[in-house]
Formats: C-alpha cells, structure tokens, sequence
C-alpha cells in the first residue's frame, strides 16, 4: 500500500439492516481506501452491498440500518461520528454523489436550474446568497458537461429532458461544488450502450481535470476496466479482491472473480460460459466463514472456520480466500 | 411437432418467402397516436426481416428503436398499423383474440420481468398446469406430473411447483417463465430481453438453458435484447434496428467481422470489454455523439444522419433503402 494518507479510508464497517425476524447482516467488515485523484472500482452482482457502503460514507443509509461497527475517515476525520454541522458542510465541499437513476435523483416539481443553484448554495461554496454568482456557477457546471444551451437547460423541469441528458444535470450538480472525492453510484445502468459510453468519457474527463478521487459503483466489470486504476470485488458484504485494474483482468485470483469474468458474454464469440451455480446467503443467517462457499467449487472443510483472512498474494494483489494462505498451500502439498 | 400449416403455402407466394422461413415480416409497421391529432409515434416504421426455422436471430437496438414493439406486434398484442406477418405460411395479421388456439400453442412470448409476468397470488404449479389444461397438451390428471417435468427440463427441482414467485430469486423465476412457455412444444419463441434484469452470472445459466432447449427441440427464437456481446455468442442472424428501422441485418460472423452501417459500428465501439482479444475485434472508434431522437418527429433522409458523422447532402434529403451487401448482408446506408 502506498504510504501517504488516504482521502477516504473505510476501516471494518460492519451495517446490518434491521428487518422482521433479526438482523440482516449485511456488510461484513468491509474495508476500503482512496487516495486523491484515485479512480476505484467497487464491482459486484447485486444485492452484494455496494451501495450500502457508499451510502454510509455519506451518511444516507436507510433507518434500519444500523452501523454496527468500524470507521470511515475521510482526512482523517471520522464520518461516522461527525456532528451534523460539519457534515454538511462536507457533503457540501468534499463529497458528491450520483445515483443511479436520475429520474429518482431529480425532483420533478422543480426546474434544474433550482436544483442545481439549491445544491451550490447549500454546500456553502458561495459566499451570502448572490443569485448571479450562482447561476453563472451552474451554467458553468452545465457547461462542463457538454450540455447543448445550458440557459434553457436551466429553466426545464427534469421530464423535459432525456434520460442522458438527466444523468449528466445530476453530474453537473455534482460537480457545481467542487468536491475532492466523487461517488458514482451505477451511473450508466439506465442508459444505452452509446450514450454509456459519452456519459463515461464525460465522469473521466472531469475527474481527471479537476483531480477529483473517484468510486465508481458498477456490476459491469467492462465499464469497470474502461474507468478505473484499481478494483475492489464485492460478494455478500465482503471485499473479496483488490487489486489494480489490469490485474484483476490478467490474473484474478478468488474464485469469485474468476466466475464472473466467465459469465461475461464475450465479442470473441467463444460460446457461454457455465456461469456461477446458486444465489446469495441469506443475510439473516449467513454462513459461518467464507461467504461465497455454497457457490464455490474449491469450497473444504477449512471455509467454513472462520471469516477468510485478506491475503496479498503477490504485492499490492490481495484476496480473501482460503486457498491462498500458507496452511492450504502446505496441506496441498501432501502433508 | 405437428406441420399442420405447412401445406398452405399460398400466403408465402404473396410475399416471396421461402419454405424454409417460420416467421415472415413484409413492411410491418406500427404507429402510436399521440395526443396532436395527425402526429403518431412510428415506432416501428415498415421493416421486413424473416426467420427461419431453427434459428436464433438476435433483435438489436437501443430503448426507444422498436425491439419490443415488433415483438408484441408478432404475438398479437398491438395490431398493426400497416403490412403483414405471416407464421408457418398463415397469415398471422391479427389481433391475439382472433387468433387460433393451435397458432397461440405454436407460437410463445418470454417476458423481460419475470417479477410482473408470473402471477403472485398462484403457485408454481398452477402457473404451469394453466397452458396445459387449455391446449388440452396432457390428461387433466397429469397435468402436475408434466409441470415438474417441465421445471426439470429448465433446471429447477419438481417440487418447486408448490412454491410461489415471491419465494424464487430472479433467475429462478426467469427459468419458469420459459418453462410455462414451453409447456405447449412451440415452433418459435419471442424472447423480449429474457435476462437483462439478472445478474452475468445467473444470466450466464439461463442463456445456456436457452440455448440447450432450442437444440433439443429444434425452436426458432426471435432474441430481443441490448447486448450485443451476448449476441455474438448465441444468434445465428443478427439485425440492428435504430429509431423503427431496421439498419443492418447479416450472419453473426460476418457481422462483427465487417459490419458496415455507421451505427452498428458506434454500437460496436461503445461496447465496454473485459479482454483485450475483445478489443482488438472492436471496429474503429467512432465518437458516440447525440441521442436518438424522438419517433414523432422522425429525421428527413437517413434517421441516422444526426448522429452520423459521415453524413452529407444526400443523406439528409432521401431515405436509404435495404440492399444486399454481400450475399445474406443487408445495409440501408447510402455510402454502403
């Protein structure tokens, strides 16, 4: 790992969900670091908690969640435990987001231009309220992001516009408060595979000129290796890879992995592959140990002892399996 | 399977179709009124494709090109505006309610949902026995019998036909969708984006089904869906529509090799990979640029020409029409 401090660092986040008949224990001692200007891939299928640790790094999670362990510095100050005050201010200034779906992000009653002035005047970027000043701040923000006549852009209400022209006004929203670490959360699920393409060239564009850190949330792990320079992989709450970008690609070592990049429907035209057998653990009972053992076709005795320790296979290239730690090595090799 | 239209070839004769084509397609087309009277929304705007039997053709396009639309229309479930569909030779030009229980029997619909295409309040095995009590396909008392047979042919255990949709995972529910399906032996299935709201790795399970029970039972499937990854690896003819057109229409192989419309070519280059065999294979970038605009009020000339960076005067003023390219190639592109 690299030795300066990181921008973000997540430390053992545990988050159950309370549900009817217990807790859904959902992330599982997750950690995550990002150093500025960084670009990360959060990859996984859904349901793997993704999101979930996004949105308590901004503090967002739903009512029922319940944090029930860890902490996530971002400059070294805990997010977690941040009075209210000062939280905004660095979801203001630091910190932004876009969602998934940007019909769901924009409110439908109000034009984009006051959702977007809204947004810079309450990350408190602007001094007083001086409406000039923050209206050229948006039009510059729409600007950024190749948005055709950003005057008229201004005053139409979100259902007026496409659904990729929506997806970059929650860009420019995010960007309009010039933040150090961006959150992207699935932001080319809804759109076309052309219109994914301009809306990722545009992310990167931005992040790197601006040298804005950036997760990006996706399960398409070719969006994945287009975007980003390293990548964690996700699975039922747990981080289970992380390694850079080409690496993951070359040589991925957890099963996981492994499986995936063998689902993905190739253009070499090579056939389909199997695919991964099963689903998800229940998150009210998961499994003891490895959470990926039901599925895995190199699961022994040893996976279900104990949550599988994270080990770095080869420097910088870490996996939490089993098969890689000193005892399995030994016993295959006949002791 | 029963060949029972395969005699009156006199609707065949009308359109030139070949007798080895299940499904023909002449200059269908589908409009929407919208609210300003005489303005529609053409969503599908006169094409004409054709399958054959036992083949997998793949139906390409980004939302808004008239993938679906064309589907429903085949199924009976729009009526269409203008042109004809003919199926084993019949003329199949009607709505769903007028059509005969042996054609709906031969010819079947996969849903892209299978949240909303299975019914919550019944269980698996009710889903299951209904086609079979309506098409009378085994005796009343097997009909149960034959619905766990059927979940095995798909993959899933027979005793699932007690449970409900709530309690299977997406893919599970998928898989009955396509057993329900099957239930009658049809000749050709319609799959309307059958996986594109599942996971790559649970997606990778049902393709292979799919493709498993197409051999074994020797269907046609009209594939419809937006990956064109996917594509490659199970169609055997592939058509790319754009704004309620068909574009470019060829063999699978020699569509990746050499495709020819500017379109199919952004399509092709926006494709995020995950290998770089893959990216070599990828045609020359070509800068995605535009959105595709609105069926109401489609673009004089080529529908492509806005977003086309090789257009010029010709191309905005008059329409290109489909032509063979190479043999079984078809391209509706002036510079083509």
């Amino acid at each position: 790992m690299k030795q300066q401090q990181a921008l973000l660092d997540i430390k053992d986040l545990h988050v159950h969900f309370k549900v009817y008949g217990g807790y859904a224990r959902v992330l599982n001692d997750v950690n995550l670091s990002v150093f500025t200007g960084e670009k990360i891939g959060l990859v996984g299928e859904s349901g793997c908690g993704k999101t979930t640790t996004v949105k308590s790094i901004m503090r967002v999670l739903p009512k029922q969640a319940v944090i029930a362990g860890g902490e996530i510095l971002f400059e070294g100050q805990d997010v977690l435990r941040m009075k209210d005050k000062a939280l905004n201010v660095l979801r203001g200034q630091k910190l932004s987001m876009i969602f998934q779906d940007p019909v769901a992000a924009l409110n439908p009653v109000f034009t984009v231009g006051k959702q977007i002035c809204d947004a810079i005047r309450f990350s408190g970027i602007t001094k007083g309220n001086n409406k000039s000043e923050i209206r050229k701040l948006a039009v510059k923000a729409l600007k950024e992001c190749s948005m055709p006549d950003p005057y008229r852009i201004l005053d139409n209400y979100p259902f007026q516009l496409s659904g990729g022209m929506r997806q970059r006004v929650c860009i420019a929203m995010a960007l309009a408060t010039a933040s150090s670490l961006m959150i992207a959360d699935e932001p080319t699920t809804n759109l076309d595979v052309t219109i994914q393409d301009q809306v990722l060239h545009l992310i990167r564009d931005l992040v790197e000129k601006n040298n804005t850190a950036l997760i990006l949330i996706t399960h398409s792990l070719g969006v994945a290796r287009e975007m980003t320079d390293r990548i964690y992989v996700m699975y039922a709450g747990n981080i289970v890879e992380m390694a850079s970008t080409e690496e993951i690609f070359e040589a991925p070592y957890h099963p996981y992995t492994k499986g995936l990049l063998n689902s993905i429907p190739k253009l070499t035209g090579d056939g389909i592959m199997a695919g991964i057998d099963g689903y998800l653990p229940d998150y009210l009972n998961p499994p003891l140990g490895c959470r990926f053992q039901s599925r895995c076709s190199y699961a022994s005795e040893y996976c279900g002892k104990g949550k599988p320790p994270f080990i770095e296979v080869i420097p910088e290239h870490y996996v939490a399996c089993y098969r890689y730690s000193e005892s399995w090595q030994k016993n295959k090799l006949g002791v | 399977m029963g060949k029972q239209y395969m005699e009156t070839k006199n609707g065949y004769g009308q359109v030139g179709g070949k007798e080895e084509d299940v499904l023909i397609v002449r200059n269908m087309k589908k409009y929407f009124p919208t609210k300003t009277k005489g303005s529609f929304v053409k969503a599908v705007d006169d094409i004409s494709f054709s399958v054959r039997f036992g083949e997998v053709i793949g139906l390409v396009g980004e939302s808004g090109s008239g993938k679906s639309t064309t589907a429903y229309v085949v199924m009976g479930m729009h009526n269409l505006t203008a042109g004809s569909v003919f199926f084993r030779g019949q003329d199949i030009s009607m709505p769903v309610s007028k059509r005969s229980l042996s054609l709906k029997r031969d010819l079947k619909i996969v849903f892209q949902d299978p949240g909303t295409s299975l019914n919550p309040q019944r269980n698996i095995g009710n889903i299951l026995s209904l086609p079979l009590k309506v098409h009378k396909i085994v005796p009343q008392n097997e009909v149960f019998e034959h619905a766990g047979k059927l979940l095995q042919m798909v993959g899933l255990t027979p005793e699932t036909i007690y449970k409900y949709p709530r309690s299977l995972g997406g893919g599970e529910r998928q898989l009955v969708a396509i057993a329900r399906a099957l239930a009658t032996n049809p000749t050709m299935m319609v799959l309307d984006e059958p996986t594109s709201s599942l996971d790559v790795s649970i997606q990778a399970k049902i393709i292979n089904t799919l493709i498993d029970l197409q051999k074994q039972f020797d269907m046609s499937y009209l594939f419809i869906t937006h990956d064109m990854s996917l594509m490659r690896n199970i169609a055997d003819r592939i058509a790319i529509m754009y704004l309620g057109r068909i574009v470019e229409m060829s063999p699978t192989k020699d569509f990746f090799l050499n495709p020819q419309h500017p379109y199919t070519k952004m399509l092709l280059s926006s494709i995020p990979v995950v290998l770089d065999a893959e990216k070599a294979l990828k045609p020359e970038k070509i800068e995605s640029r535009g959105e595709i605009p609105s069926p109401v009020n489609i673009p004089a000339g080529c529908r492509f020409n806005s977003r086309c960076p090789y257009a010029y005067d010709l191309c905005r003023s008059s329409e290109p029409i489909m032509r063979e390219f190479l043999p079984d190639h078809e391209v509706a592109c002036h510079l083509c």
